[in-house]
């Protein structure tokens, strides 16, 4: 039972900041940026490529979140606010066609092997019955400190205040004072930065591949939808749900259903319990679980 | 040399089918697909299935046909109050569920590796001739699809999908059962792509998970995008521009020796480029769309 919550969480934190960036980020852009999961991948390869000079690991997350960061916005000002000037479809399939052009990239320069950060070799902690490692400890708890001091900054700040009321109205939050460019701008950079810091993550976790970001586009967005675009609290709420749908499906016994001693369903439809939950909630919920039209700032 | 010509005109006019029936979804109905590959993936593999049990072509392609018409009638039902953006994502996650149950249902599909066909096209032919018997086949099936389409667009139908694509509460308010448009725009679609699939299936006799990846339908898009997004024979020459970069991609391969893997990020990073420059540029395509004006003071 322990094990199976720490899977739920672990596949969570796998999936949880680049989700949030995406909700986030359309909050303020209007369409779903289906690059959002490329930058995952462009910040697992600069911090590799830091941490290749020597650099302290912290460091190299840090900086890959930076530089993805400003990667993120000056896609936003070069291709997607043009595009948005024709439509959100349009803005859409533009970045589509973005994300195709950085992966085709990484992979012409980084090839398709896949790398690993050097990290000395973890002993797995007995917990409750779980096992987990000190690196997934250190990754859960990264993960966790950046979604709590996000929302603090969200709800507590005056910046925090600003971008939920561009979020909510943009024209008349414009007509408060509020400069809604750099908002905008602040926004994106904060979602291209959280990709690149769950994508490094992720990568300590597992591997570098060019396709991290392309593996994780389904389910990142199937949980930003489940937990309604646009809201930062439905997506942390969409990931979890996800994560511990997908986690269930996989792990329960349903032999007893049926009349036998074990049936359990194959590991590889895991992911497929994952977009059931999209499809059912969009039938129930059209625009997702967390979704209200207008909402005080 | 001029085999492996046929070859490539054979796929374009496959792509083309497929091309125009995206575009009638998407392009004339506004409906964000997403998950075209998937209806392509029905055909080819009813056409694999049926033509393994020892069934005709006729047979094979027919099964296609109706049940990609079926599953697209049941999701366009499903979908019916999505916004565009949560549509698309929808589309794509059942195109996603599709394709994983194919994998792991290898008793019926092969699993990952896919399964072949036995049965051929044109089976008293051979070489060239039979090449040729199957592109006159493909570009004939195209040439139906592109009149399907067309009148279909030019009709009732296709005023009430436009006005449904501009302006759907108005749609609502003229009293045109919305929900009906867009299960019929989605069943037509969905039968075009799978008769490409199964084409498709027959001509190069295997078909497999690996071909009905997210990317397909993005292929898809960018040559409904790059033609001229609402008109079918935009959509058919984008099926063109795609086919030969893929060609292109290959030859430059073999000309400055590069490694295969190498060559297919290529290819990706032109289709992109060349999507991305129509998009900003050019988004309404090489030959637009044409609308009729009505002046509205005369």
């Amino acid at each position: 039972m322990m094990q199976f919550l720490v899977d739920s969480l672990l596949r969570a934190g796998d999936l949880m900041l680049v989700t949030l960036g995406l909700s986030t980020v359309y909050a303020m852009v209007r369409f779903p940026n289906m690059a959002q999961t490329e930058y995952a991948t462009i910040g697992a390869f600069v911090g590799l490529l830091l941490s290749g000079f020597g650099m302290p690991l912290w460091l190299c997350v840090v900086l890959s979140a930076l530089v993805t960061g400003i990667v993120a916005v000056a896609l936003h000002r070069f291709a997607f606010a043009r595009l948005l000037r024709s439509s959100p479809v349009i803005a859409m399939i533009g970045s589509l066609a973005v994300a195709m052009i950085i992966r085709s990239a990484i992979q012409a320069v980084a090839g398709t092997r896949s790398e690993r950060f050097k990290l000395p070799i973890d002993v797995p902690h007995q917990f409750m019955g779980a096992v987990i490692t000190t690196t997934q400890i250190v990754v859960l708890a990264v993960t966790a400190l950046v979604v709590v001091a996000f929302l603090l900054l969200l709800f507590r700040t005056n910046l925090g205040r600003s971008m939920r009321a561009v979020a909510a109205q943009p024209d008349l939050a414009r007509a408060c004072g509020i400069s809604s460019g750099r908002v905008v701008d602040i926004i994106g950079f904060l979602g291209g930065a959280f990709a690149a810091i769950g994508g490094t993550l992720l990568a300590i976790g597992s591997q570098v591949h060019f396709n991290l970001g392309h593996d994780a586009l389904l389910p990142v967005f199937a949980a930003a939808i489940v937990g309604g675009l646009g809201s930062p609290v439905g997506a942390i709420f969409g990931v979890l749900l996800l994560a511990l749908v997908e986690t269930l499906v996989t792990n329960l016994n349903f032999g007893p259903l049926v009349g036998e001693t074990f049936l359990y369903v194959p590991l590889a439809y895991g992911p497929a319990a994952g977009f059931c939950l999209l499809v059912v909630t969009l039938m129930f919920r059209p625009r997702g679980l967390f979704h209200s039209e207008s909402k005080r700032v | 040399m001029s085999d492996f010509l046929l070859h490539i005109a054979i796929i374009a006019a496959i792509y083309g089918i497929v091309s125009i029936s995206l575009n009638l979804q998407a392009g004339v109905s506004g409906m964000m697909n997403f998950g075209q590959i998937a209806f392509f993936g029905i055909g080819g593999y009813a056409a694999a299935i049926t033509a393994s049990a020892g069934y005709s072509a006729l047979a094979g392609v027919l099964v296609g046909v109706v049940v990609a018409a079926a599953a697209g009638a049941v999701i366009g039902r499903l979908g019916r109050n999505l916004d565009a953006e949560y549509w698309a994502i929808a589309t794509l996650g059942i195109a996603e569920i599709f394709r994983i149950v194919l994998i792991n249902e290898g008793w019926a599909t092969g699993g990952a590796g896919g399964i072949g066909s036995p049965v051929q096209l044109f089976p008293m032919l051979e070489g060239r001739s039979q090449l040729l018997a199957v592109l006159a086949l493909a570009v004939a099936c195209m040439l139906v699809c592109l009149a399907v389409a067309g009148r279909l667009t030019e009709r009732q139908f296709g005023r009430m999908m436009r006005l449904l694509r501009e302006q759907p509460d108005l749609s609502v308010s003229f009293g045109h059962d919305i929900v009906a448009c867009k299960v019929r725009a989605m069943a037509i679609g969905a039968a075009i792509a799978a008769l490409g699939g199964a084409l498709s299936t027959y001509y190069i006799a295997y078909i497999s998970p690996g071909d009905l990846l997210p990317f397909g339908t993005f292929l898809i898009w960018t040559m409904v995008i790059i033609g001229g997004i609402g008109n079918h024979w935009g959509a058919v020459l984008g099926a063109f521009v795609v086919q030969f970069i893929f060609v292109g991609a290959l030859f430059l391969k073999d000309v400055l020796g590069f490694p295969s893997e190498l060559a297919g990020a290529l290819r990706m990073m032109i289709v992109g480029i060349l999507l991305l420059t129509f998009l900003m540029t050019r988004p309404e395509g090489a030959i637009p769309e044409r609308l009729r004006k009505i002046n509205a003071q005369d």
